[in-house]
């Protein structure tokens, strides 16, 4: 204690390696069991003087220590300290622990917080920088995820190893039972598709990346299924038509739809407000599909159309069907620069073809065919001379009702009872699948299990092999027409005309639920992982889509429900309400408070700066953009219309759709195809085989008496479907708007197709 | 018995039961066979070793874990440690750190196991801020970062 060396007051920077260096080979060498230090911040003091004190003894006899305060001692002490800093680096350690324990056992108090703050931060190690990568995700394999959220926060180390672990989103979406099989494939809006980690949003903060989209995707998924439980609001929007509507899309900042009148209506999901009307087609719009801000619809007149939806301009107009454009979708770029390298359009019609177009980029040539104005419009060179036509595929021998594409892929189903595969880049028929007896009204592709599936009106639904051609399973069950079918990862559902939709494993064809409690046929139905909505006359219900039952009714006491789309927590519906005709949005977990709400709604809505009006352009761009195993499936498209509903089955649900009621699209748009005409007598001829389905006619002739006399003249499949009765309505509701009135009211009323003919010569 | 040199050259000399309780010395074994010659731990120290096979030797009769279990991909539950070890776990964090490395050179999988565990029980449950000071992390984001990583994570909590 005589020499100046214990000096209390530290000089800093050596020091505290010296101590920190020591305190642990004390910790190692003090029995190993018993050493409790689990959180070091504020047990050291005590437990470090306690051992001090023991082994001290022998310390104080040799260095025979100074009284600690002596007057001029710190001077001399200051002085000597380097030579004393040399002579105890040159110890040994175990006599280095001797020393200093020595001088914490004459430290006060106050010295000794002092150097605790030296030694916890020293023995302190941040384990997941420094582990392997490997061992840091074993541990945060460990964490739940409120934990690990906070984990994301700590430092931009322990973000990025979070953020980008794309093994450790992937078991908390199993974790939560939120993983469906391959979400990937499943459709996605922008933010939880791969890519979404390759190109941030501009607003991004440029030294970050945006998290794995497997968190995004978790993160939606449980918010939306929190929401959803509760009831959504409902945003009624009457729609400036009075027919039935055929067409309906969703994106967080529009809503489309067409009607059998000509024009496509653009409404504001979020107020309501009618915001365009796109004038051009001369007949009625049949099937449309937009993404970003570029529509593709196809009409009765026989062309297609693509508007701008910034300015509402119709920019192109494609002539080269003959007949109704009865199905279109647009294809998305296929995956890792596999055909095709940008986004096309395929169009089915009632002239037995599919017709393959590039679909025009925003501000691409505009190019009109020319004369369709005209009746008469069959130049059949035109689309040789049209530089967005690219082939077109015959083979089917009947009107081309469905279709579905993905990549190459192509599947058309068709009222000549056959679906046909095709490749597209080749424009080579594949297969040609047989087996349904009757028409087929509905396909869809299963790109997870390289299959496809068909709905026919001989009430069966197909599993084809997309490998082999094969027929891999006939689901039978309904017991009539099969006119909408819909696939996700771990359900196929198939909705009919007999009022049920049944929910199947894409994989067995195994029967899970049947969905009953409709009172008419299904007009329309959208599906997601959680929930199932279906349409039919009178109601809109919304179903748990795992467990098979009913949650509760969107809809009650309207007329027909004409269509359903949507995605997430926003779903749009159009339905009859006496004579007029409404669109009801239903928003879930909309509830809004100061601040809460818009976070919520960045969640659910997939933030919808991500879908700026520009990406279009910006993501055609972007090489191998699409090319993510996951993410871009047949549905990417709409997703990416702005975080719309992924509707892959939806735009080929909505051509489906439309037939359903096949008396309408007949009457209002083909009566002048021959083909559709005879069909459509043969069809009269054919024997009653849907009692359920006159049933269901009978009942429909209760309520509306007046007009029975007509339905009776109609096909009994079509008078299962609850529509009929509405549509005449509405129809004789429309007189005022002129000549298409006649055609299709007598074209309702059944055998007189042909007068509804010479009128639709007349409009186109 | 085996011979084991640590990386400062101490030797432990183990129960051969014992020693394999390391996956990697147990494979040694069977490839070159017992010897007199030490086996070599260049990844590990005197000290460390000491900890890790003191938890060997309490567990030496610990049936072997079931193989091949997809570790990356499982959620696990961190309150399973049993009472010795979170005794035997109770170190200072570098000791703790040492022996999770250690055990996965060595392939000790249960120990492995027990020292992640340990680190996940730390993190769970604190603030941010105080998973900062637990670990001496500096928070290196810029405020306008710290803000949008705010937003993204403020979810879950009420799981």
């Amino acid at each position: 204690m005589s020499e100046g060396p214990p000096s209390p007051p530290p000089p800093s920077p050596p020091r505290k390696k010296a101590r920190a260096l020591h305190l642990q080979a004390h910790g190692s060498t003090s029995g190993p069991g018993l050493h409790p230090l689990p959180s070091p911040s504020n047990s050291p003091p005590p437990s470090v003087s306690e051992p001090a004190q023991a082994e001290s003894s022998t310390v104080t006899t040799t260095y025979s220590n100074s009284p600690p305060e002596l007057p001029i001692l710190p001077l001399q002490t200051l002085m000597s300290l380097p030579i004393l800093l040399t002579q105890y680096s040159q110890l040994p350690s175990p006599l280095q622990t001797q020393v200093l324990l020595s001088l914490l056992k004459l430290s006060p108090l106050s010295v000794l917080r002092s150097a605790d703050g030296f030694i916890t931060p020293a023995l302190s190690r941040d384990f997941l920088s420094l582990l392997p990568t490997e061992l840091s995700l074993q541990i945060l394999q460990c964490i739940d995820l409120r934990s690990l959220l906070r984990c994301c926060r700590v430092c931009r180390n322990w973000r990025d190893l979070i953020d980008n672990e794309m093994p450790l989103w992937r078991s908390l979406l199993k974790h939560y039972k939120l993983w469906f099989e391959d979400p990937s494939r499943a459709s996605l809006p922008p933010s939880m598709r791969l890519s979404a980690h390759q190109h941030p949003p501009l607003n991004y903060p440029h030294n970050l990346r945006p998290p794995h989209p497997y968190k995004t995707l978790l993160r939606h998924r449980l918010r939306l299924q929190q929401v959803l439980a509760q009831p959504p609001s409902q945003l009624t929007i009457p729609l400036p038509t009075q027919t039935v509507v055929t067409c309906l899309q969703i994106s967080s900042t529009r809503i489309v739809s067409a009607s059998d009148e000509h024009t496509i209506h653009v409404h504001s999901p979020l107020t309501g407000l009618l915001t365009q009307t796109l004038n051009g087609h001369s007949g009625g719009v049949w099937a449309l599909q937009f993404v970003h801000n570029t529509l593709v619809s196809g009409s009765t007149d026989r062309t297609v159309r693509v508007w701008d939806l910034r300015t509402g301009l119709n920019t192109h107009v494609f002539a080269g069907h003959t007949s109704t454009v009865r199905c279109l979708q647009i294809v998305e770029k296929g995956e890792n620069g596999a055909w095709p390298r940008r986004r096309m359009i395929i169009t089915g019609s009632r002239d037995n073809s599919l017709r393959l177009w590039y679909l025009p980029r925003e501000g691409e040539a505009e190019y009109k065919s020319p004369g369709t104005n005209e009746p008469d419009h069959t130049d059949r060179d035109e689309p040789n001379r049209n530089p967005y036509h690219v082939r077109i595929f015959q083979g089917h021998t009947s009107a081309v009702r469905a279709l579905a594409a993905r990549g190459s892929t192509l599947v058309s189903g068709s009222y000549d009872c056959t679906v046909r595969v095709w490749d597209m880049a080749s424009g080579e028929c594949r297969f040609v699948l047989s087996g349904h007896a009757q028409k087929v009204y509905s396909v869809t592709l299963d790109p997870v299990r390289e299959r496809c599936a068909s709905g026919s009106m001989d009430g069966t639904v197909r599993i084809w092999s997309l490998v082999d051609g094969q027929c891999l399973h006939s689901l039978s069950g309904h017991t009539s027409l099969v006119g909408l079918l819909s696939v996700r990862p771990t359900q196929l559902i198939s909705a009919a005309a007999d009022s049920t939709l049944r929910v199947w494993s894409p994989t067995t064809g195994q029967l899970l639920h049947t969905l009953t409690g409709h009172p008419a046929a299904i007009t329309c139905f959208l599906h997601d992982e959680f929930r199932v909505l279906s349409g039919s006359e009178g109601s809109l219900k919304m179903w748990d889509a795992e467990k098979g039952e009913w949650r509760r009714d969107l809809l009650t006491d309207v007329g027909g429900v004409w269509q359903v789309a949507g995605w997430g927590r926003r779903v749009v519906s159009a339905c009859n309400r006496g004579d007029e005709t409404f669109l009801d949005v239903f928003e879930w977990g909309a509830e809004r408070d100061e601040d809460g709400a818009t976070l919520e709604d960045d969640v659910l809505d997939d933030d919808a700066s991500e879908v700026s009006e520009e990406s279009d352009v910006h993501e055609d761009d972007v090489e191998g953009e699409a090319s993510y195993e996951e993410a871009e499936d047949d549905a990417g498209h709409l997703k990416r219309g702005q975080g719309a509903y992924p509707p892959a089955d939806y735009v080929r649900r909505i051509a489906r759709q439309q037939d359903e009621d096949e008396s309408m699209s007949q009457s209002y748009g083909d009566a002048e195809d021959e083909l559709d005409v005879e069909e459509d007598i043969d069809m009269r001829h054919e024997p009653v085989r849907h009692p359920k389905a006159l049933a269901a006619a009978a009942r429909h002739i209760d309520v509306d008496g007046e007009e029975s006399d007509e339905i009776q003249e109609v096909e009994p499949w079509e008078q299962s479907t609850p529509t009929p009765a509405p549509r005449v309505r509405s129809f004789l509701g429309l007189s005022g708007t002129g000549f298409r009135l006649p055609s299709s009211t007598v074209a309702t009323a059944g055998p007189s197709s042909r007068s509804g003919r010479s009128n639709d010569a007349m409009q186109t | 018995m085996i011979n084991l040199t640590t990386s400062d050259n101490e030797t432990f000399t183990v129960d051969k039961k014992v020693a394999e309780k390391s996956v990697l010395i147990k494979n040694m074994l069977e490839d070159v066979g017992e010897s007199d010659q030490a086996i070599p731990l260049p990844n590990v120290t005197a000290s460390v070793l000491k900890k890790v096979l003191e938890w060997c030797e309490h567990h030496k009769d610990d049936p072997a874990p079931p193989e091949n279990e997809d570790k990356d991909d499982t959620r696990k539950r961190t309150t399973d440690i049993s009472e010795w070890d979170q005794k035997f776990i109770a170190v200072d964090q570098e000791m703790l750190f040492e022996i999770i490395l250690a055990a996965n050179y060595l392939d000790i999988k249960a120990l492995l196991d027990v020292g992640c565990k340990t680190v996940a029980n730390m993190i769970k449950g604190k603030t941010p801020e105080e998973i900062r000071k637990l670990f001496n992390i500096v928070n290196d984001f810029t405020p306008e970062e710290e803000a949008q990583i705010k937003k993204e994570n403020e979810w879950a909590e009420d799981r």
